[in-house]
C-alpha cells in the first residue's frame, strides 16, 4: 500500500499540474478537496476521474461519487487497490 | 460628438523582451523560421496555483493585461474585449492528438475547456473579478482590429469611458509545419513565424502621460486599391486629418511576396513620400501580430512626438484594417 | 435608442431546415433530438440533435456539387444565410454595402479532426488546415451568396451569435452600416462532444431543462442568421418590418472556466441591463426563451438570475434547447428566431420533458396555456467563460 500510495501522490501531481509540489508535501490523510485541502476544484475532481480510468482502469460514471473516492490520498489509494482493472 | 480616444498604455509578450520597450534600441535578431516567445517569470505575476491550469497564451494574455491595470490604476475595465485567431492552441493540440491516438475516452477536460477561443478573455475578468462587457473575436488576421472596433462604437455610443483591448496568439511547431505548406509562414526570406500577446487600455481621459490619440478605425473588405482610398478619405475626413498629413505609414510587409504585395500599390499610389515603418522584422508573422504592430506604433509616436500616423493591416484572407493615430 | 428593425431571417437546426418546418415542429412539440446518426462517434448512447442532412445532402441542396472543401459548419451556416438574405429582399442583390457577422467556435474542427486521423502527408491536409479557423468559416458561408463590405467572427463559445447580433446592432447605432446579417453557426464534432463528455455535462437521456432530475446536455447543431436593418434603410426599400432587436446587454459572470456562480450573478446583470437599454420593466416581459441547458449547474443558477430579476411572478419561461439541444455557438441566433416566431404567431415553445419542479427553482412552461398577448421577449445565451447576453425582442404594431 506504501508504495502505491506514493504513486498515487504522484500521479495527482502530474495530473493537476502542482509544478511546485514534490509527494514529500502531500500528507496520506489530509483532505484533497474543500477548506483545508489544496485549492482543488471540480475540474480537478475530473482530471482526478481521468486519470483513475487511464491509468488503472476504474471508469466513475457519476462525477459525485468523486467526493467520496478523492477524500484523502490514503483513501483514493485504497479504492484503487480495490477495484483497478490494469 | 464623439470625445477622444486614447491609448493610455501598452504592454507585451513576443519573440522581443517581454513586458518591455528595450526592443527599439536593442532589438534581438533571428534567423530561424519559427521562434518562441520570452516568457517573463510567470510566478511574479500570478499565483502558482491558478497559473497551473493555464496555457502559455492565457498567462501572457493575463500577465500583459494585469501589468498595463496597474500602470494605469484601473482595477475593473469598462469593458475587456480581446481579438485571438487560434486560441489556446497548444492545448487544443493536444486533446485532439489524444482524441485521435487513443479514442474516444479518458480524455482531458482541462485541455479542452480552454479550446473556446474566449476563455483567454474571461481569465482577466475572472482574475479581476470584472463584471462588465467581455467579447472575443476570432477571424484571422484582422482578429485584434475587431476588437478595437467594437472597444470604438461602444466609446461612440458612450457607454464605456475606458477598455483593454488585446490581442494574443500562439504557436506550436506541428501546427507551424501545417501552416508552412498553405504560405503563410516558413516562406524563404520572409520574418520568422511568433507568438503574440498584447495587452492596451484605452481611455478618454486626456493625460500627459498617454501614449497618443487613436483618432480612427476602419474595416473592410479588401477590393482595390481605389477602393481602400476611398474608405481612408471617409476615416480621415471623420478623424479630422487631411491625407496630406499622413507622412508616417506603418504596415505588415514581411517578406513574403503574396503578402507583401497587398501593401506595395498601396504605399506606391497613395504614399510615395511618406516615412514607411515595418514591425514583423521585430515581431515576426501570426495572426494578431498587428497588435503588437499598434502597440509599437504608440511607443514610437511618444517617443518620437510623429503628429500622424497610419496603421494599414491587409491580410492574405481579403480583410483590411486601417487605423489613424495623433499625437498628443 | 434608434430602432433597430429585424427584416429577414433564417434558420437551420434538428427541426428543421428553414423556417416553415421549424414553426411547425414547435407548434407539434416535436423534438429533433435523436440517437446520432451522422457523426461517426463511438458514444452511440448520447442523444444530440443532429441536422438531418448529411453533408453531401447538404451540398447538393446548395448546388455545391461534393461539397468536399466545405465544413459542415459552413454548409449548414450556408442553408440559413440564403434564407434569411431571401427573407429581407437581399438575394441577387449587391450586398457591398452590407455586413457580416457570424459567431462560431468549433470552426473547421470536423474536417480537422478527420484528417488528423489519416496518414500524414494526405493531399487534403493543406484544405484542411485552411479551413480550420473560425475567420476561414465565416468566408466558406458567406462564399458565393455575396461580396459583403465586412465580415467578422465572433466566438465567445455558447454566446457567440448573441454577441455577434449585439456587434451587429452597435454597428447600425453608430451610423457604420445601415444593414448588417448577423447570427452564428456550429455543427457537430467529435472533438467538443467528447470534450463535453470529459467534463461530464452530457445527458444519456434527452435533456429535462428545469427539471429536478435533468443530469445535463444534449449537444445540437445549427445556424441562423437575422438581418438587422436601421428604419431609414428598411423604409427606402419599401418594406415593413414587424420586429425591433429593443434591447441587449453583455456582461461577465467572472466566476469559473465553465460554471456558472451559484447566484447567477452575470445573467442577473445581463438581463436587468438588457431592461434597462429597452427601456422596459421586468412586468413588460411576457415570455423568457432561457438558455436552460439542462445542467444541474445552469438551470439553477439562471433560475435563481431570473427570480432575482422579476421576482415570485417571473413570466412563462421555456427553454427550447428540449427540442434543439444545446447549439452552442449558433443557439443565440436559433433561439432568436424561435422568438421572432413567437411574437409573430403569439404562442409560448413549450419546455419538453419537463415532470418534477426543482426545489425553490422556476418552474417552465409545459402545456400550451393561454398566456398574455406576447409583445416583449427576452432570450438568454450562457458562453463558458462567463460571457452572458441577452436579447430583448418586441412586436411592431400595426
Amino acid at each position: 500500500m506504501e508504495e502505491l500510495i506514493l504513486e498515487v501522490k504522484k500521479e495527482i501531481i502530474e495530473a493537476l499540474n502542482l509544478e511546485d509540489m514534490t509527494p514529500e508535501d502531500l500528507e496520506d490523510d489530509a483532505p484533497l478537496f474543500g477548506a483545508d485541502g489544496l485549492g482543488l476544484d471540480s475540474i480537478d475532481a475530473l482530471e482526478l476521474i481521468v486519470l483513475l480510468e487511464k491509468k488503472y482502469g476504474i471508469k466513475l460514471q457519476d462525477p459525485k461519487d468523486g467526493k467520496k473516492v478523492f477524500k484523502s490520498v490514503r483513501v483514493m489509494a485504497e479504492f484503487i487497490q480495490a477495484n483497478r482493472t490494469k | 460628438m464623439m470625445g477622444k480616444v486614447y491609448i493610455q498604455a501598452a504592454e507585451q509578450i513576443s519573440i522581443q523582451n517581454p513586458l518591455s520597450e528595450a526592443w527599439m534600441e536593442e532589438p534581438i535578431v533571428y534567423h530561424e523560421p519559427f521562434v518562441k516567445a520570452v516568457n517573463p517569470a510567470f510566478r511574479e505575476y500570478i499565483a502558482p496555483n491558478e497559473a497551473r491550469r493555464m496555457s502559455n497564451i492565457m498567462k501572457r494574455a493575463l500577465v500583459t493585461s494585469l501589468k498595463v491595470l496597474k500602470e494605469t490604476g484601473i482595477e475593473h475595465p469598462d469593458a475587456i474585449i480581446t481579438g485571438t485567431s487560434i486560441g489556446s492552441l497548444d492545448y487544443t493540440e493536444r486533446f485532439l492528438d489524444d482524441l485521435v491516438e487513443n479514442g474516444e475516452e479518458s480524455l482531458s477536460p482541462t485541455y479542452f475547456m480552454q479550446t473556446t477561443h474566449n476563455t483567454v478573455s474571461s481569465a482577466i475578468s475572472i482574475y479581476t473579478g470584472t463584471h462588465s462587457y467581455n467579447t472575443t473575436y476570432s477571424h484571422g488576421g484582422i482578429s485584434f482590429e475587431l476588437a478595437l472596433k467594437d472597444a470604438w462604437m461602444q466609446f461612440y455610443l458612450g457607454q464605456i469611458a475606458n477598455a483593454l483591448v488585446g490581442g494574443h496568439d500562439e504557436m506550436v511547431a506541428s501546427y507551424f509545419e501545417l501552416l508552412q505548406k498553405t504560405g503563410y509562414v516558413g516562406v524563404e526570406g520572409m520574418v520568422p513565424c511568433g507568438e503574440c500577446a498584447m495587452s492596451m487600455m484605452l481611455n478618454t481621459q486626456a493625460s500627459a502621460d498617454n501614449l497618443c490619440e487613436l483618432a480612427g478605425i476602419s474595416v473592410f473588405r479588401t477590393k482595390s486599391v481605389q477602393h481602400l482610398r476611398r474608405q481612408l478619405e471617409l476615416l480621415a475626413e471623420k478623424a479630422q486629418v487631411k491625407l496630406e498629413a499622413i507622412q508616417t505609414v506603418m504596415t505588415g510587409v514581411n517578406g513574403n511576396p503574396e503578402n507583401d504585395r497587398l501593401y506595395q500599390p498601396v504605399l506606391d499610389e497613395l504614399f510615395p513620400q511618406a516615412a514607411h515603418l515595418q514591425y514583423k522584422q521585430l515581431f515576426g508573422e501570426n495572426y494578431t501580430v498587428s497588435a503588437l504592430g499598434l502597440y509599437a506604433a504608440a511607443h514610437l509616436m511618444k517617443k518620437q512626438g510623429t503628429p500622424v500616423m497610419l496603421f494599414v493591416n491587409c491580410t492574405t484572407n481579403g480583410d483590411c484594417a486601417l487605423i489613424l493615430l495623433k499625437g498628443i | 435608442m434608434e430602432p433597430i428593425y429585424i427584416t429577414g431571417a433564417g434558420v437551420v437546426s434538428a427541426i428543421g431546415i428553414g423556417k416553415a418546418e421549424t414553426l411547425a415542429a414547435l407548434q407539434a412539440d416535436r423534438s429533433g433530438i435523436r440517437a446520432i446518426r451522422y457523426l461517426k462517434s463511438t458514444h452511440t448512447d448520447l442523444p444530440v440533435g443532429e441536422v438531418q442532412l448529411s453533408n453531401e445532402e447538404l451540398a447538393e441542396r446548395l448546388g455545391l456539387g461534393d461539397g468536399k472543401r466545405y465544413t459542415r459548419t459552413a454548409l449548414i451556416g450556408k442553408l440559413a444565410l440564403k434564407e434569411a438574405l431571401q427573407d429581407a429582399q437581399l438575394d441577387g442583390k449587391p450586398l457591398d454595402e452590407v455586413h457580416f457577422i457570424s459567431g462560431t467556435t468549433v470552426g473547421g474542427m470536423d474536417r480537422r479532426e478527420q484528417v488528423h486521423a489519416q496518414e500524414p502527408g494526405c493531399g487534403r491536409e493543406i484544405a484542411e488546415i485552411a479551413t480550420h479557423n473560425c475567420a476561414s468559416c465565416t468566408e466558406l458561408i458567406a462564399d458565393g451568396l455575396g461580396d459583403f463590405a465586412s465580415m467578422a467572427t465572433v466566438s465567445t463559445a455558447c454566446s457567440s451569435a448573441t454577441n455577434a447580433i449585439i456587434t451587429g446592432a452597435n454597428m447600425l447605432r453608430c451610423g457604420m452600416a445601415d444593414i448588417v446579417v448577423v447570427g452564428g453557426a456550429e455543427c457537430l464534432s467529435l472533438f467538443h462532444l467528447n470534450g463535453f463528455n470529459a467534463l461530464m455535462i452530457l445527458d444519456h437521456q434527452p435533456c429535462r431543462p428545469f427539471d429536478r432530475d435533468r443530469a445535463g446536455l444534449n449537444l445540437g447543431e445549427g445556424a441562423a442568421f437575422l438581418v438587422l436593418e436601421t428604419a431609414a434603410s428598411a423604409q427606402q426599400r419599401g418594406l415593413k418590418p414587424k420586429f425591433v432587436l429593443s434591447g441587449y446587454a453583455n456582461t461577465c459572470d467572472a466566476f469559473h472556466q465553465t460554471a456558472s456562480s451559484p447566484d447567477g450573478e452575470g445573467a442577473y446583470l445581463a438581463m436587468t441591463a438588457a431592461l434597462k437599454t429597452a427601456g422596459l420593466k421586468p412586468e413588460d416581459i411576457q415570455y423568457i426563451n432561457a438558455h436552460g441547458t439542462g445542467t444541474p449547474n445552469n438551470d439553477e443558477s439562471e433560475g435563481k438570475a431570473i427570480m432575482r430579476v422579476f421576482g415570485e411572478h417571473y413570466p412563462p419561461v421555456s427553454s427550447t434547447k428540449s427540442f434543439t439541444g444545446h447549439t452552442t455557438s449558433a443557439s443565440g441566433s436559433i433561439e432568436a428566431v424561435f422568438c421572432l416566431m413567437a411574437l409573430e404567431h403569439q404562442f409560448i415553445p413549450k419546455n419538453l420533458h419537463w415532470k418534477t419542479p426543482m426545489e425553490e427553482g422556476i418552474q417552465p412552461v409545459t402545456t400550451q396555456a393561454a398566456h398574455p398577448q406576447l409583445q416583449h421577449i427576452l432570450s438568454n445565451a450562457f458562453g463558458f467563460g462567463g460571457n452572458d447576453s441577452s436579447l430583448i425582442f418586441s412586436k411592431v404594431n400595426e
